[in-house]
Order: C-alpha cells, then sequence, then structure tokens
C-alpha cells in the first residue's frame, strides 16, 4: 500500500466507525479491515471517540424499556445455560 | 481512588463471572452512546433497539474472555455495537439516509460546547465537551456537520464545497485528535 493509499484506507475505516458510509463503501471497508491488524486498530481508535461524541452531541434517548429488556436476556441466558 | 477505567474492567470481570447487575452498570454507563451510534448506522430507532439489546447480549458472553490489556472497555463494547448494527441494515437491505427533520431542525453553525452544554451533564461529557473545544476549528467542523447534522460523508463535502477526500481524511484526524485529546483527559 502507497503512503497515499494507506491515508485512503485509514480514512475510510473511519468513517466507518462513524457510521457515515452507505452500504457498498461499507462493505469495502470492512473487507479492508477483515484484511489489516492496522486498519482494525485504526477502527478501533476512531469508534471509541466517535460513539463518545455522537452521544453527547445528540439529544437522542433510548427507549426506557431497553435496559430492562437487556436484563431479561441476560436472565433468560444465565437460565438456559446455568 | 480507583480510575474509571480500571473500574469498567472489573464491570465487565463481573459479567464474565456472571453477576447481572455488573451488565446493568456497564448499560447505564454506555448504554446511550450504544444506541446513538446504533441509530447513526441504522438510521432507524426499532432497528437501532435491537442492535443495542444484541450487542449487550454479546458483550455479556464475551464477558470472561476479555482481555484489558488489548483495548478500553469502551472500544470492545462499541465494536460490538458497530458490527450488530452494520450486519441490521445488511439483512434489511436499507439505504442509509439523513435523519428527518435533523438537518432542517438545527441551525448552522452550532456551537458543539453549547450542545454539550445543553444535552447532557457528567464526567464523560465534559471531558467529551472539552476535547472538542480544542480540536481546529476545520477539524471541529467536520464533526459537527456529521454528529449534530447527521450528515453523511459525501453530504459534508457538498456542504463544505470540498472534496470527498478531503473530508474523509479530515474526519480522520479530527476523530484520532478526539482520541488522544480523551485519553490524556483520562489520565
Amino acid at each position: 500500500m502507497t503512503p497515499a493509499e494507506r491515508e485512503q484506507a485509514e480514512a475510510l475505516v473511519t468513517a466507518y466507525a462513524m457510521g457515515a458510509l452507505d452500504p457498498a463503501e461499507a462493505a469495502r471497508a470492512q473487507a479492508l479491515l477483515d484484511d489489516s491488524p492496522e486498519l482494525q486498530r485504526v477502527f478501533e481508535e476512531a469508534i471509541d471517540a466517535a460513539a463518545l461524541l455522537a452521544a453527547v452531541v445528540s439529544d437522542v434517548e433510548p427507549p426506557p424499556g431497553l435496559r430492562d429488556r437487556i436484563l431479561e436476556a441476560v436472565r433468560r441466558e444465565q437460565t438456559d445455560t446455568g | 481512588m480507583v480510575s474509571a477505567v480500571s473500574f469498567e474492567a472489573e464491570l465487565v470481570a463481573r459479567c464474565g463471572a456472571g453477576d447481572e447487575r455488573a451488565i446493568a452498570a456497564l448499560y447505564d454507563r454506555f448504554g446511550r452512546a450504544a444506541f446513538v451510534l446504533a441509530r447513526r448506522v441504522t438510521r432507524d430507532d426499532s432497528m437501532a433497539e435491537d442492535v443495542v439489546q444484541d450487542a449487550f447480549l454479546d458483550v455479556w458472553r464475551a464477558a470472561a474472555r476479555f482481555d484489558p490489556e488489548r483495548a478500553a472497555v469502551s472500544t470492545w463494547l462499541f465494536t460490538f455495537v458497530h458490527r450488530r448494527a452494520i450486519d441490521a441494515v445488511r439483512r434489511a437491505s436499507v439505504r442509509p439516509r439523513p435523519y428527518p427533520g435533523d438537518v432542517d431542525a438545527l441551525p448552522e453553525p452550532v456551537d458543539p460546547v453549547d450542545v454539550a452544554v445543553a444535552v447532557q451533564s457528567g464526567e464523560e461529557a465534559a471531558r467529551v465537551q472539552h476535547a472538542l473545544g480544542k480540536l481546529p476549528e476545520r477539524e471541529r467542523r467536520v464533526l459537527e456537520l456529521a454528529y449534530v447534522r447527521g450528515l453523511s460523508q459525501s453530504e459534508v463535502a457538498a456542504e463544505l464545497g470540498a472534496p470527498l477526500g478531503t473530508v474523509k481524511s479530515r474526519t480522520h484526524t479530527a476523530l484520532a485528535h478526539m482520541r488522544q485529546l480523551l485519553s490524556e483527559a483520562a489520565t
């Protein structure tokens, strides 16, 4: 990969972490990630900052019942496996 | 004082040991960010809800294998959310679109610091807000357009009258910068 290609690839996986790609581009980004642990690291670095930032600038709240649904699912899991 | 980072890793370890209060605590800490991320990828509220539920179940199942040396808890958790969200979009074959209403609802330019203050209080928000305020103007601008107004990279490029490649690399730099500022603030 040339430095310019590398820069493009990093930019693409960053946009992927942000959820800013259309499905075709997203598939391309995922293929790059599957092939490269280094890009995987770039992706992981981006996703953390992206998710925290998104939460701070958004006024969206998760649905009120979601927390309970998750706890119920976890309990079911414990009953099934434990 | 126990650092936030090791406290989060401790929560994951407790999930691995079957303590369901720990998954509740992780949800209280990261649930909202997880939902916003899922919604951003799927552009659909009900899909995002299912994604977050599945992702937290993934976290629960994988908790015993979590290696705190390898990744931060937040990174690890958001990766599950992202993967589930991408899968959901693929299954539904829904084309991503701008959030209905968001683009018109928010006048520009939006001061990210004001937005952050208005939207959320707490330590995490303060850290993110601080980091955002330290970014160079042109980097902050791409993040604002992407996150505050919910634009895709192509839409950001059109808005700024800049080439798509420039927007992508600037976004990359901005987030890397954010990440660096956030980790400095955490230590």
